[in-house]
C-alpha cells in the first residue's frame, strides 16, 4: 500500500514540478529549457493529473497492460485536447496570451493534483477508488 | 534446523491478460526449479537476444538510410535507391518482433522496443534521409502557426485552415510560450513523433478488439506495417487521429455494453442478432472506478470530440459512423456520444466556420450522394502520370485492397472460431459511409483507409494467432513473418513512392526564403507547379497563385502556355518560382507541357522579358513585369 502511494506520489510530484516550472518559464528563461518543460507539460501534464485524480486501482497496483496503454493515451490526448480547446477559445475571443494559456493549464493541473492528494489522504488507497458516497462500483 | 527445499515451493500458473500465461510463486522468495522455470518462462536469453536484434536493426537501418543518395531518387521513389542493408535491417526488425511475440511469456517492454525500432526504420526514413519536413503542406502548416503567433488572430476568409484553427493554435502557443519560433524541427521529425504518440492509443484499442494480448500486439504491428498513407506529418489530421483513437479505445474499454435497456421488439432483435453473429465477445475490463470516475471519463470523451472538431474538418465526421455502429452493436453504452459527434461538427460548420461554409457550399454539398464523382476523384483521376508513378498508385490501391480482403477473411475466421471480431469489422467498414458524401479533394479513399486501418489490422492477424494466450507455433510465426515482410515491402514502395515530389532540398528552402526577401509585401507569387516548400513565412502577406496542380493531367486539359502564366500576373507584376521538385512533379505526373516545364519557362522568359532575380541548385526566381491589362 505504501509503495502504491509512493509511486503515485512520485508521478504526482513530477507533474506538479513540471506545472510549477512551466508558469515562470512561459514568460522567460533559456529557450531549450522552456521548450523541454512547456513542451512536456502541454503534451502530458493535465492528462496525467486527470489520471491521478481517477486513480484506478489496477494502475496503482501496476497490473493490467490493458489499462496502462489507455491511461497513457488519455493522459496525452486529454492534454492536447485541452490545449487545443483553450487555444481555439483564445483565438475566437481575441484574447491571445499564450503564456496565460500555459499558466491556466498549469493551475488546473495543480488543482487536480491537490484534489487527488487530498482525496487520498482522506480516504486511503482502497477507498480512493470508490464513489464519494462510499459505494464501490465494479465494471458494469 | 529446517531447510526449505526449493522443490516444495508451490507455483501457480495464471492466465494474465497482460503477459499471457505466467507462473506465480506462492511461497515468496523461494525460487522455482531451474528446469521448471525454463519450461514455464522459456529461455531467459531469448528476450536479450531479441532486444539485441532490435538494436542491431536500428543501427543498421539508420546507417543504411544515411547512405542514400538523394539525387538518385526518381519516379518510383525511395524503393529504387534503398541499399540492400536497409531491407536486412527491416527484416531483422520484423523477425525480432515476431520472435518476441512468440516468447512463452509476453514481455511488453520488449514488444514496445521492437515497435519503436520498426517506427524509426519504416516511418522515419524521410527525416533521417532528408533532415527536412516532408510535403509542401508541412511548410504551409508552419506558416499558419507563424501567422497566429505573430498576429494573435485568425484570417477566416483566407482559407479553410483558419476555420479549424485548434491544432495551429496549439503550435502557436508552443512557439510563443517557449520562445522557439522556428518549429521546422518539429515538422521534420513529426512522422516518428506522431507514430510513437499513436502507440498507446492503438494498443489500448487493439486490446479491446482482440481475443488475447498477442493478437493485440500483432494488430498494432500490422497497423505500422500497412500504414502507407503518410498522414503522420505535422498536421491537424494526425493530431485528430490520435484523439479519435483514444476516444474509441476509451469507449470500448470503459463503456462497453448496450446504450438502451432490454425493452421493445427492435431492441431484443438487435441484441439477438449481435449475439448470434458474435459468440465470443471480449470480457469486460475491470477498472474499479467510482461512479464519479465514469462520469469524468464520459466528459473526457466529450472533450476529445470537441478537440477533434475544432482541429480538423474530416475526422469528427469519421467518428460519427464508428460511434454509431459501436452503440448499435452493444459496444458502447454512451448513447449520447454518436449524437454529440454529429452535433458538434455540424454546429461548428454552421456557427464557427461560417465564412468557409458560405464560400464552399458547392464543394461541400455539390457531390453529395454522387458515388461516381467520388470514385472518379479518389481512384480514376489518381491513376496517371509516368509508368513508374502509375506503378506506385496501383501498389497503393493493391495494398489497401489486400488489407481489406484479409480483414474480411479475419472476420470470417473470428466468427467461425468464436473470437471477438464484430467491433473490429464494424470499425473497418464504418468509414466507408463517408465515401458518397464528397471527394475531399480526391483524398477520401486514402483517408477512409487510414481510419479503418487500426481496426482492419487486428482482423488481418487474427487467423495467424491462436485463440488462447499460448504462444503461436513455428508455422504460425513463419506465416506472420512472411505476411509482415510482404506488407512492409509494399509499404516502403507505396509510402515513399512520391518521394521525389514530396521532399525538398535545403537549396529549395533557401530559394523560397530568398523569394520572401526579394518580393515586396502584397505581391503576387506564382509557383509553376503546386509543389513548393513555401508559405512558412508571411502566410497572409502575399497573394499566392499556382500554374499547374500536382496531379496527373486529365484528358481534355489544356496544356500550359506563356499566356496561361501571363493571365496570373497583375498590372503591378509578379514573381514566379520554379523549383527542382516542381520539375520532377511535372515529369512524374505528366502534367507539364509537351516540351517540358523548363523549356516552357525559358521560352516565356525570353518572350515576356522576365528578369531572373535569383538562381541556385534548388531552382529559379523570375520577376514578371505587369501586363497592361493584367488582373
Amino acid at each position: 500500500m505504501a509503495s502504491e502511494h509512493s509511486n503515485a506520489s512520485k508521478v504526482s510530484a513530477l507533474v506538479a514540478a513540471t506545472a510549477l516550472s512551466a508558469i515562470p518559464l512561459s514568460f522567460a528563461g533559456p529557450q531549450i529549457l522552456r521548450l523541454t518543460v512547456i513542451g512536456l507539460f502541454l503534451l502530458a501534464g493535465p492528462g496525467t493529473a486527470l489520471i491521478l485524480v481517477l486513480n484506478p486501482a489496477r494502475i496503482r497496483k501496476g497490473t493490467g497492460i490493458d489499462v496502462i496503454p489507455l491511461a497513457v493515451a488519455i493522459a496525452v490526448s486529454f492534454s492536447l485536447a485541452m490545449a487545443i480547446l483553450l487555444a481555439t477559445a483564445m483565438l475566437f475571443t481575441g484574447f491571445w496570451y499564450p503564456s496565460a494559456a500555459v499558466c491556466c493549464l498549469a493551475v488546473m493541473t495543480l488543482g487536480a493534483l491537490a484534489a487527488a492528494e487530498r482525496r487520498f489522504r482522506r480516504t486511503g488507497p482502497v477507498s480512493a477508488v470508490t464513489s464519494q458516497t462510499g459505494r464501490r462500483r465494479s465494471t458494469p | 534446523m529446517v531447510v526449505q527445499s526449493p522443490w516444495k515451493s508451490s507455483t501457480r500458473r495464471v492466465d494474465r491478460s497482460d503477459v499471457g500465461v505466467a507462473t506465480i510463486s506462492e511461497t515468496g522468495p523461494t525460487a522455482p526449479r531451474p528446469a521448471q522455470h525454463l519450461a514455464d518462462r522459456g529461455n531467459p536469453r531469448a528476450p536479450v537476444m531479441f532486444a539485441t536484434m532490435a538494436a542491431a536493426a536500428l543501427v543498421l537501418g539508420v546507417w543504411a538510410l544515411k547512405t542514400v543518395n538523394v539525387q538518385d531518387i526518381g519516379g518510383a521513389g525511395l524503393i529504387q535507391v534503398l541499399p540492400p542493408t536497409y531491407f536486412v535491417a527491416l527484416g531483422m526488425s520484423l523477425a525480432g518482433f515476431v520472435g518476441s511475440l512468440g516468447l512463452k511469456v509476453l514481455r511488453p517492454w520488449l514488444l514496445v522496443v521492437q515497435l519503436l525500432v520498426l517506427i524509426i526504420v519504416l516511418h522515419g526514413a524521410d527525416p533521417i534521409i532528408h533532415d527536412l519536413p516532408r510535403l509542401e503542406a508541412s511548410y504551409r502548416h508552419l506558416g499558419i502557426a507563424d501567422y497566429i503567433s505573430q498576429s494573435g488572430g485568425l484570417n477566416r476568409k483566407l482559407d479553410a485552415y483558419f476555420n479549424w484553427p485548434g491544432f495551429f493554435g496549439l503550435l502557436a502557443i508552443l512557439s510563443d510560450a517557449t520562445g522557439v519560433h522556428d518549429l521546422t524541427w518539429a515538422a521534420t521529425w513529426a512522422p516518428i513523433g506522431v507514430n510513437v504518440l499513436l502507440l498507446p492509443a492503438l494498443l489500448a484499442l487493439a486490446l479491446r478488439l482482440s481475443s488475447n494480448p498477442r493478437q493485440a500486439w500483432a494488430g498494432v504491428w500490422m497497423f505500422y506495417l500497412a500504414s502507407w498513407v503518410g498522414q503522420d506529418y505535422l498536421s491537424p489530421q494526425a493530431c485528430a487521429l490520435l484523439l479519435l483513437l483514444t476516444l474509441l479505445a476509451c469507449v470500448l474499454t470503459v463503456f462497453p455494453g448496450w446504450p438502451w435497456k432490454r425493452t421493445g421488439k427492435l431492441s431484443s432483435r438487435i441484441r439477438g442478432f449481435v449475439r448470434r453473429v458474435e459468440i465470443g465477445r471480449p470480457a469486460a475490463v475491470k477498472l474499479d472506478l467510482s461512479r464519479t470516475g465514469y462520469i469524468v471519463l464520459a466528459a473526457v470523451c466529450a472533450v476529445l470530440l470537441a478537440g477533434m472538431t475544432v482541429a480538423h474538418q474530416l475526422t469528427p465526421f469519421a467518428a460519427i459512423p464508428v460511434l454509431g455502429l459501436l452503440a448499435l452493436s452493444g459496444n458502447s453504452r454512451l448513447w449520447f456520444l454518436p449524437v454529440l459527434a454529429l452535433l458538434l461538427p455540424v454546429c461548428w460548420l454552421v456557427f464557427a466556420a461560417t465564412p468557409f461554409l458560405l464560400g464552399h457550399l458547392q464543394t461541400l454539398f455539390g457531390s453529395l450522394g454522387n458515388i461516381n464523382a467520388a470514385a472518379s476523384a479518389s481512384l480514376l483521376n489518381r491513376v496517371g502520370g509516368s509508368p513508374a508513378h502509375q506503378f506506385i498508385v496501383y501498389s497503393r490501391l493493391a495494398e489497401a485492397a489486400v488489407i481489406w480482403f484479409l480483414a474480411g477473411l479475419g472476420s470470417l475466421q473470428g466468427r467461425r472460431s468464436r473470437r471477438p471480431w464484430l467491433a473490429a469489422a464494424l470499425g473497418t467498414v464504418a468509414p466507408f459511409v463517408m465515401f458518397p458524401l464528397q471527394s475531399y479533394g480526391g483524398e477520401l479513399l486514402l483517408r477512409i483507409y487510414l481510419f479503418s486501418l487500426p481496426f482492419a489490422a487486428c482482423l488481418v492477424v487474427l487467423p495467424l494467432l491462436p485463440r488462447g494466450p499460448e504462444p503461436p507455433g513455428a508455422r504460425r510465426m513463419g506465416a506472420l513473418l512472411l505476411l509482415g515482410s510482404v506488407i512492409a515491402t509494399s509499404t516502403v514502395t507505396a509510402r515513399y513512392g512520391n518521394d521525389a515530389i514530396e521532399t525538398f532540398t535545403p537549396d529549395e528552402i533557401a530559394l523560397a526564403s530568398r523569394l520572401y526577401s526579394i518580393a515586396p509585401h502584397g505581391t503576387v507569387l506564382i509557383e509553376a507547379v503546386h509543389d513548393t516548400a513555401w508559405r512558412f513565412n508571411d502566410y497572409a502577406g502575399y497573394r499566392y497563385e499556382t500554374l499547374l496542380q500536382a496531379e496527373p493531367a486529365k484528358p481534355g486539359d489544356a496544356p500550359p502556355s506563356c499566356a496561361s502564366i501571363t493571365e496570373l500576373v497583375p498590372s503591378t507584376g509578379a514573381y514566379l518560382i520554379v523549383t527542382a521538385s516542381q520539375i520532377h512533379a511535372a515529369e512524374i505526373l505528366n502534367t507539364g507541357p509537351a516540351e517540358g516545364l523548363e523549356h516552357l519557362i525559358d521560352r516565356c522568359a525570353l518572350q515576356g522579358g522576365w528578369s531572373m532575380e535569383f538562381r541556385n541548385a534548388g531552382g529559379e526566381i523570375y520577376h514578371l513585369p505587369g501586363a497592361p491589362h493584367g488582373i
